[in-house]
């Protein structure tokens, strides 16, 4: 037996973030007792939330079915992110999940299609990806467990109401053994001797001791940061926007689409989330550039049909603590950093800071080297996705203030190699930590008018026309397998349809 | 005659190095490029232990093994058997997994579990690849992936000279034009770039792009800085020696530490080659010479060949218009077998950033940093075994133990030891259970195992380990022989 194992553990905080862990402990930890303690008081940030691929690996974790998790939670599926207007008005693109073709020997598909390109050829790389594909077209179906099968490329994730999947994960939670206390915390109490977290003392007087405490208290970083001290890694210099504001709208206009959208605008981006009941709508910015009355009568003005309930603020500063588990406690969601939602990474990161809490669980002696390996893996693939977002600001030809200082600014010489060398022949080579494979990086890369001068001379060892043949035989098969799915709306009304 | 569109390559250095970028050139640019091989020098000899990773490297080439393994004296490899590196001491690090990981906690942390509550069986026990060995089994991986036998990997043990002769064969039959001579001299332009090389008997070399396959001579990329690695890794000198035995060996490369060095031991079907790493200011090569002798016949012993080892790298390994591949680029000495791998990742990684005008420099750059991350992992591996080893017989294993640790290791090292966590990089050539095997193996415990482990009972953890030994051991029986399996060889 583990000499001390951890007995309790305190998670401060609701929310995403807060059910989340809770769920996660709750199923894996059964002989630990969990607790989490939240304020009906406090709002949540929570607002339509999109998601990448690896939820399903966490639900998988959970042994949650998919369909009533999806009903209960108004879900859509979501098989891309369509960018509109990011390079100049007018452009736009996708950014789906899942690859791009088929690769040939050591040659990357989109090699290919590169030389392709470059003899005149205008087919869009979307076409060799099923989940582009269907997007364009509205459709959807689960993908096929047949890896012969075309189908069986389709990735993809959700889109869905926060605050429900909040709902929906402290039902899970609380069935197995979690306690929920209501109550706001008002004070920390830490350890005279080595600094650690005693206790939290709530409102109404009541002291919460636990083992290991963890920080889902959002932006205040209640613990980590009022009560820990630790300090903040500020990347506003690369990523300036620091507001957004939220508003939900009747659905219309394209009505439930398949993908986000992500629309470019004078001083930031607007986002659009489809889910059954409403469409999820905001406006990310930089105050610096735009007023908050501003923000909202543009983003009113670009709303798909009547909006539903008031504008809802959130402020926030780009960055990550410098630590994101301190002692003996582990931050997780906003109070550990914050990315905006560009490429719908938020859940992603409580997803996978849970997943390395568990690989790390501590015990009471809390050796530093689970803080140091967490805090090593967890900065790594942060900033491999702050990269990432910074390059959809960097790469673009807009005219105004703030999309010129974006232009111009300096960013992470780990990011400029990677511009360098995609500009030069295409070529990208990944570190094992990088949530966004090639086909990601490739899709924004082109999306965001990154054009390789040349592509691999390798290429050209290939027969020419047998791959232009292939080229056209994959194109078809994605064409025909996605325009015999059902209709996105069509399938959801069978699978997981929500009660109005 | 008209330019090809990727240019001209020349590869400077035959050998195994030389040979293999040439074939794997010729394979990539499908008469694209034109290609020529200087060959500098006589062929090489020894025998060559290879990683399960070449055998992708020839598909790629369309070699076919089994014609493969006739023509070079080939065995087969399931891994590494380490043995004296503490005194007394022996495991085996066998490709393949190692145990199965169970809700989600690795299989070291229960066999870590188990150890510290009153003891377990040798960690061995649980790589089927290594119980195989063992017992003198060989089997090639199921295809079906439900099968014990699915997760297996194997490696080759060739002849050097016989190798480069099927390489050489493929790539000549692919276009690759030979030239013949020691280089005489390396002219070069204003920008550094290399114009031409002229060789020995006079014959001018000219390319666009010029590999540089010398060895540790590094004829062409020796302008380069040289990083000396001599304070981490103590070794610099090696012998080899082939002896014609035929006895049936298991499917390994043995890795015996002695008080002059470490001895290894490489099974051909007609022999086996047995060298000594030493440091020459410790041991003369007569008392070397003595130690690879060790447990070989009197008689029917080849000619020892001495080499100088220099365990190092050049800071950049693609500069202007010139590629290091192999020893020119950098050397770690090999006892994890990584030599041949770190070749074919040279190879490529050329093939992936093939360098054009205009694009050469960012090429280079992208090269270079690939290259020396995946040669720092290498080396730290190296360097755990003498960190590790308890030998107190020699100088050369105090000087190991006791050189300074890189950091990245010393992290790797302390996660390992405190709670068994295995830390890994980008550009790893080794992967979990490998460093998991060499760890335990060398006596690296850790303190603490994943408490998560500890959600299944211990008697229950107990009675699985002891059926997926038994399903290992039962398994193993039931195989052919390494001397049936490479008999039943189709060549």
């Amino acid at each position: 037996m583990t000499l001390n194992p951890i007995r309790k553990v305190l998670i401060v905080g609701g929310g995403t973030a807060g059910w989340m862990t809770a769920a996660a402990l709750g199923k894996v930890l059964k002989s630990v007792q969990v607790t989490l303690v939240e304020s009906d008081a406090i709002a949540t940030v929570g607002v339509g939330e999109a998601t990448i691929p690896p939820i399903t690996t966490f639900n998988q974790l959970l042994g949650i079915d998919e369909a009533a998790f999806m009903k209960a939670t108004q879900a859509s599926f979501k098989l891309a992110i369509e960018f509109v207007d990011w390079t100049r008005p007018g452009s736009r693109y996708l950014h789906p999940f899942g690859s791009f073709g088929l690769d040939i020997e050591a040659i990357k598909f989109h090699q290919l299609w590169l030389k392709a390109q470059s003899l005149g050829s205008t087919q869009p790389l979307d076409d060799f990806n099923l989940s582009a594909t269907a997007a364009k077209l509205g459709r959807f179906m689960l993908p096929s467990k047949d890896p012969g099968q075309v189908l069986s490329s389709l990735k993809y994730a959700f889109h869905f109401d926060a605050g429900l999947y909040a709902r929906f994960l402290r039902s899970f939670a609380e069935a197995r053994g979690v306690q929920r206390l209501e109550g706001r915390v008002v004070d920390v109490g830490l350890r005279g001797e080595d600094g650690f977290i005693r206790s939290v003392t709530l409102d109404d007087g009541r002291e919460l001791e636990a083992d290991l405490f963890i920080d889902c208290s959002g932006f205040r970083g209640l613990l980590i940061h009022q009560a820990l001290d630790t300090p903040y890694e500020d990347w506003s210099h690369w990523l300036p926007n620091d507001r957004a504001v939220a508003m939900p709208c009747e659905t219309a206009g394209d009505g439930l689409t398949p993908y986000t959208r992500a629309t470019a605008d004078t001083a930031g981006w607007r986002w659009r989330i489809p889910l059954q009941h409403r469409t999820g709508n905001g406006y990310v910015y930089a105050s610096a550039h735009l007023s908050d009355d501003a923000a909202v009568a543009r983003l009113r003005a670009t709303l798909d049909g009547p909006p539903r309930g008031e504008p809802n603020f959130i402020r926030f500063q780009a960055g990550r603590r410098r630590e994101m588990w301190v002692k003996n406690c582990v931050a997780i969601g906003l109070a550990s950093g914050f990315l905006e939602p560009l490429e719908s990474t938020s859940i992603h990161m409580i997803q996978s800071g849970i997943t390395k809490l568990l690989a790390l669980f501590p015990d009471r002696g809390f050796d530093p080297v689970e803080t140091a390996e967490y805090n090593r893996l967890t900065i790594l693939q942060t900033e491999l996705i702050r990269d990432f977002i910074i390059l959809h600001f960097k790469a673009n030809e807009r005219d105004e203030p703030y999309w010129q200082q974006a232009r111009e600014m300096a960013i992470p010489e780990s990011l400029q190699r990677k511009i360098d060398l995609f500009a030069a022949r295409g070529r990208l080579f990944q570190s094992d930590y990088d949530l966004f494979a090639e086909p990601s990086w490739v899709a924004v890369m082109l999306g965001q008018n990154i054009r390789p001068r040349g592509y691999d001379p390798l290429v050209d060892s290939l027969d020419a026309q047998l791959v232009q043949d292939q080229m056209q035989r994959l194109a078809a098969l994605v064409r025909q397998t996605a325009e015999a799915l059902p209709s996105h709306q069509a399938f959801i009304a069978r699978y997981c349809a929500a009660s109005a | 005659m008209t330019a090809l569109p990727l240019g001209r390559v020349a590869i400077i250095g035959g050998g195994v190095e030389g040979w293999m970028t040439a074939a794997g050139l010729a394979r990539a640019t499908g008469g694209r490029a034109s290609l020529r091989l200087v060959e500098t020098g006589p062929g090489p000899r020894g025998a060559l232990s290879t990683l399960p990773s070449l055998r992708s490297f020839h598909a790629l080439l369309g070699l076919d093994e089994a014609a493969l393994m006739a023509a070079t004296q080939a065995t087969f490899k399931l891994g590494t058997r380490f043995s004296g590196w503490t005194p007394g001491t022996s495991f085996c690090n066998a490709f393949g997994e190692l145990g199965a990981s169970l809700e989600g906690v690795g299989f070291h942390h229960y066999w870590t579990r188990l150890q510290q509550a009153g003891g377990a069986p040798p960690l061995d026990d649980f790589n089927l690849a290594a119980v195989m060995a063992r017992s003198g089994r060989f089997s090639p991986p199921a295809s079906d992936p439900r099968s014990p036998l699915a997760t297996l990997a194997y490696g080759l043990h060739m002849d050097a000279g016989a190798y480069v002769a099927v390489l050489r064969d493929l790539a000549t039959r692919r276009g690759v034009a030979v030239s013949h001579g020691a280089v005489g001299e390396v002219l070069r332009r204003e920008t550094g770039d290399i114009a031409a090389v002229i060789l020995a008997g006079g014959e001018r070399i000219e390319a666009d792009l010029f590999v540089d396959c010398t060895g540790a001579e590094a004829r062409l990329i020796g302008s380069e800085p040289f990083e000396d690695w001599s304070s981490l890794l103590p070794a610099n000198r090696s012998l080899r020696l082939r002896a014609e035995v035929r006895r049936d060996a298991p499917a390994l490369t043995e890795i015996e530490a002695a008080a002059e060095g470490w001895r290894w031991r490489i099974p051909l079907r007609d022999g086996v080659e047995s060298g000594l790493t030493y440091r020459q200011d410790l041991t003369d090569d007569e008392t070397a010479l003595k130690a690879a002798r060790t447990g070989l016949p009197k008689h029917g012993l080849s000619d020892p060949e001495v080499t100088p080892l220099r365990n190092g790298r050049r800071t950049r390994s693609m500069a202007g218009n010139c590629v290091a591949i192999g020893t020119s680029a950098g050397v770690v000495e090999a006892m994890d077998a990584a030599d041949l791998h770190l070749v074919q990742s040279g190879v490529t990684r050329l093939i992936a950033l093939f360098p054009r005008p205009g694009d050469a420099a960012v090429a280079a750059a992208e090269y270079n940093r690939l290259g020396e991350e995946t040669l720092l992992r290498v080396r730290d591996l190296a360097i755990t075994h003498y960190r590790l080893g308890q030998r107190t017989d020699g100088a050369l294993w105090a000087l190991g133990r006791n050189g300074p640790v890189p950091e990245p290791l010393a992290y790797r090292l302390a996660q390992f030891e405190s709670r068994g966590r295995v830390v890994m990089y980008d550009e790893e050539t080794f992967l979990e259970p490998h460093w998991i095997a060499t760890l335990i193996g060398h006596g690296l415990l850790p303190r603490r195992y994943d408490p998560l482990a500890d959600r299944m009972p211990l008697e229950k953890t107990r009675a699985m380990l002891e059926r997926m030994r038994l399903i290992f051991r039962q398994t193993a029986e039931s195989l052919p022989t390494h001397a049936a399996a490479l008999a039943g060889l189709a060549p």
